[in-house]
């Protein structure tokens, strides 16, 4: 064998060595990596059941405890809670589902390959399903982008429905930028197809802006099927029930003096809020005791309850706020009417028999337009109408002719009928009457105002107790009115004085011993001049009752 | 008896003029709920009244064009005839549905529900026909009441309201005010005489015979030397001077009103 031969063989060994190496790789590689992937997917399939069997017995587990919390806070009357726990129960019913779907048909079918297959089912199904039975298929999350309805409302007459809803964290930012503070909220929505739909989306939707600026209003959107505004939540009861409520706990006679006072604080809050609708151009066109919302006080009980009557009433007379505060705030709701003051539309016969003023549908059968009209005369009327209701827990079938029967202090009366006199003759804006109404407030004994007394009839104006918080500055958000910010008047007062108002131009008393004789320059900023001393004769008691 | 007045209203309503029709629904709508209500006798329920008195209205305002007033019938039996028309209507519906038909058809050659009177006949009070009537009149006094109040000054009229129709004293009143006694009268007076002749003016609108243009004098009312009612007022043998006849008036004005009132609240339980 020569040298040659021997390098022959080893160079021709060493080629089929690499070829078969290369051979080998060529072919094992794919089927390794064919292998590793099907190890993979096998391992996927084995840890997926795993994890959804986890996550199962989790349900299991949890579930059970969410019902039983449920049952509980149903037990001890807890609504918030027992709602709360019960759909959490629910979430948890639908991941058992959900699991149960996965270890059977999802994951076997993904470890068999037709995952394209599932495809159908577990995405463009539920896509189609939400698109054309969205509010079926999810009514909780699927109607209002970032809202989950909590519950249902009585809808009103303009055929909208409506729902308490409480918004997502982002919804909350997005909000919380508008001033909103959180808690729930009400969605008023309408379909865009049913009935004359469209008509009252124009309609609501035109004052919607000014509610935006104003915080009455927290969102509006229009969608292809649905036109939806959010507002805040103002849980409590209406002015119906709770003057009802204290007429009950009163007897027939009519309310007693600390049920009267708490009473005419409720009205009184109503002509705040009237006054801040109208300085931004709106009116309301739809005030009554249904459309008043009393919020119940933090630490108040039930609205005179009968047990510990005396008890109440005794804590009423000693509370140093002169009507408001003690038992909660009154606020006005529902925008359906609400208009702009300057609006070219036609004036409508719309709103509620009793507290809409019969000239206004005269005015509408003639065919005025809206701007043609004063509309805060007409807010203005029903504003009385609504104080002749907490006085007689009734309405005024008569409109101003309608006596007034029950316990009442003159002054009352007259402004009632003040409010409710002829349209040229009323009150011409809601603070005339308001500035009214609280010079009645201010008096230790409401009885002894004389109609003569009222600022209107050129009677002094009222003197608020020292200390007392005025709830005005929470009316309304900033930037109300085109930019006119609504003035806490308690910051004008200084420690142990009292807070004097009065329109523009009216002298007005602050009170400590020796007080000055001010005039309000500017209702807004609060600016005021001293004119002189305080009259000797002046009552400047403090105590209410 | 049509004044031009009475003819001038009628030619609005068959003008369809809107505002004369719920002028028309704002006085008598009350009366013609009323009537329903005691002809309903619990059969038909309170939000069904409401319908049938507006119905009632709407059937007015279908045949007011074939209406002649001339031929002698009241204006207070015209709306009447209306109303028992419409009532019938909606119980012959009920006895169709009762029956099982679709109860659209009317009467359908089947007496049904008929207003008979012996509905109106077990009370002892005065008979429906009078109450009626008289309930007509307050209407009318009513609206001619609220027509004084957007006549007058608002503080005029509210001392008329509490001295007159509530019944407070003069020197109450003043003190309120805080003006004289005499300023009170005056008021009292301004008022009185505006209302004397828009009472005068709306009975007038709303009378298609003497006999109703007549019921103002009957109730003390009337413009210029009432004819006074002796059962509301004792007039004594020296005859009625012109304080008296105010006095006689002023009552007689308080008593309407308070009986139209009493109704209004029995209407509104």
């Amino acid at each position: 064998m020569t040298i040659l031969s021997i390098i022959l063989i080893v160079a021709g060994s060493s080629l089929a060595v690499a070829l078969v190496v290369a051979l080998v790789v060529w072919l094992f590689m794919p089927v390794s990596r064919g292998l590793g992937r099907f190890f993979a997917h096998v391992w996927t399939f084995i840890a997926g059941v795993f994890k959804e069997l986890a996550r199962l017995v989790a349900c299991i587990i949890v579930a059970p405890v969410f019902a039983t919390l449920a049952v509980l806070s149903i037990v001890f009357f807890q609504k918030v809670a027992a709602a709360r726990f019960a759909r959490a129960f629910k979430d948890e019913g639908l991941r058992m589902v959900v699991c149960v779907y996965r270890i059977f048909v999802g994951l076997p079918s993904r470890l068999l390959g037709v995952e394209t297959a599932m495809e159908g089912i577990e995405t463009r199904l539920p896509t189609v399903l939400t698109s054309t039975w969205g509010d079926a298929v999810s009514p909780r999350t699927s109607l209002f982008p970032g809202y989950t309805i909590v519950r249902t409302l009585a809808a009103g007459g303009s055929g909208a429905k409506l729902y308490v809803a409480e918004a997502d964290r982002k919804k909350r930012k997005e909000l919380a930028r508008d001033g909103f503070a959180g808690g729930q909220v009400v969605i008023k929505s309408f379909t865009t197809y049913e009935n004359d739909g469209l008509l009252t989306i124009v309609r609501e939707s035109r004052a919607l802006e000014v509610g935006r600026r104003m915080g009455l209003i927290l969102e509006h959107v229009l969608t292809p099927e649905r036109f939806y505004y959010v507002m805040r939540y103002v849980p409590g009861e209406n002015l119906r029930v709770v003057t009802n409520r204290l007429h009950e706990a009163s007897g027939d006679e009519g309310l007693d003096d600390a049920r009267l006072r708490v009473a005419l604080g409720y009205v009184r809050d109503l002509l705040e809020t009237l006054r801040s609708y109208h300085e931004a151009g709106l009116w309301h066109k739809d005030v009554k005791p249904d459309n008043v919302i009393v919020e119940p006080a933090a630490d108040a009980g039930p609205v005179m309850a009968g047990a510990g009557e005396e008890a109440e009433i005794e804590a009423l007379k000693r509370s140093p706020v002169i009507g408001t505060m003690e038992r909660g705030r009154a606020t006005l709701v529902d925008f359906g009417l609400v208009s702009s003051l300057r609006s070219a539309m036609t004036l409508t016969t719309h709103g509620t028999e009793y507290y809409r003023d019969p000239e206004m549908v005269r005015r509408a059968l003639r065919g005025v337009k809206v701007h043609e009209v004063d509309g805060v005369r007409f807010d203005v009327y029903a504003a009385g109408a609504v104080l002749f209701s907490v006085i007689e827990d009734s309405f005024p079938a008569q409109g101003v002719l309608s006596p007034i029967r029950k316990r009442c202090p003159g002054a009352v009366g007259w402004i009632i009928r003040r409010a409710m006199a002829d349209y040229d003759q009323r009150y011409e804006s809601a603070q005339e009457m308001l500035t009214d109404l609280e010079r009645v407030l201010a008096a230790e004994d409401m009885f002894g105002v004389r109609p003569a007394d009222l600022p209107s009839m050129g009677g002094e104006v009222l003197v608020l107790p020292a200390g007392e918080e005025r709830p005005r500055g929470r009316m309304l958000p900033a930037g109300v009115g085109a930019g006119v910010e609504p003035v806490a008047l308690g910051a004008m007062e200084g420690p142990g004085s009292g807070l004097a108002v009065a329109t523009t131009g009216v002298a007005v008393r602050t009170q400590p011993t020796g007080g000055s004789l001010i005039r309000l320059k500017n209702w807004w900023t609060g600016r005021a001049e001293v004119v002189g001393p305080l009259p000797a004769s002046v009552d400047t008691s403090t105590e209410t009752r | 008896m049509l004044t031009p007045v009475t003819t001038n209203f009628l030619s609005r309503l068959r003008a369809n003029d809107q505002a004369a029709w719920y002028e028309l629904w704002e006085t008598f709508g009350p009366v013609v709920q009323a009537q329903l209500n005691k002809w309903g006798r619990g059969r038909i329920g309170h939000e069904t009244v409401r319908d049938l008195s507006q119905e009632t209205l709407a059937a007015l305002s279908e045949s007011i064009d074939r209406f002649d007033p001339g031929r002698g019938v009241r204006f207070s039996t015209w709306l009447l005839s209306i109303a028992r028309h419409v009532l019938g209507d909606e119980l012959d519906k009920r006895g169709a549905l009762k029956r099982g038909g679709d109860g659209s058809g009317g009467r359908g050659g089947q007496k049904a529900g008929s207003l008979d009177e012996s509905w109106m006949v077990a009370s002892k009070d005065p008979s429906a026909d009078e109450q009626y009537e008289a309930a007509v009149f307050r209407a009318k006094v009513e609206a001619a009441i609220r027509a004084a109040s957007k006549e007058c000054e608002f503080s005029d009229f509210q001392v008329f309201q509490s001295r007159v129709l509530e019944g407070q004293s003069g020197k109450d009143v003043a003190a309120a005010l805080g003006v004289s006694e005499p300023t009170i009268s005056r008021r009292v007076a301004r008022v009185r005489d505006v209302l004397r002749r828009r009472l005068a003016e709306v009975v007038s609108v709303y009378s298609f015979t003497q006999d109703e243009a007549d019921e103002l004098a009957r109730n003390g009312l009337a413009r210029n030397g009432p004819t006074l009612n002796p059962k509301q007022v004792d007039v004594g043998g020296g005859g009625c001077g012109g304080a008296e006849m105010d006095a006689a008036f002023d009552q007689a004005l308080a008593e309407v009103y308070h009986r139209q009132a009493e109704l209004r609240r029995e209407q509104s339980r």
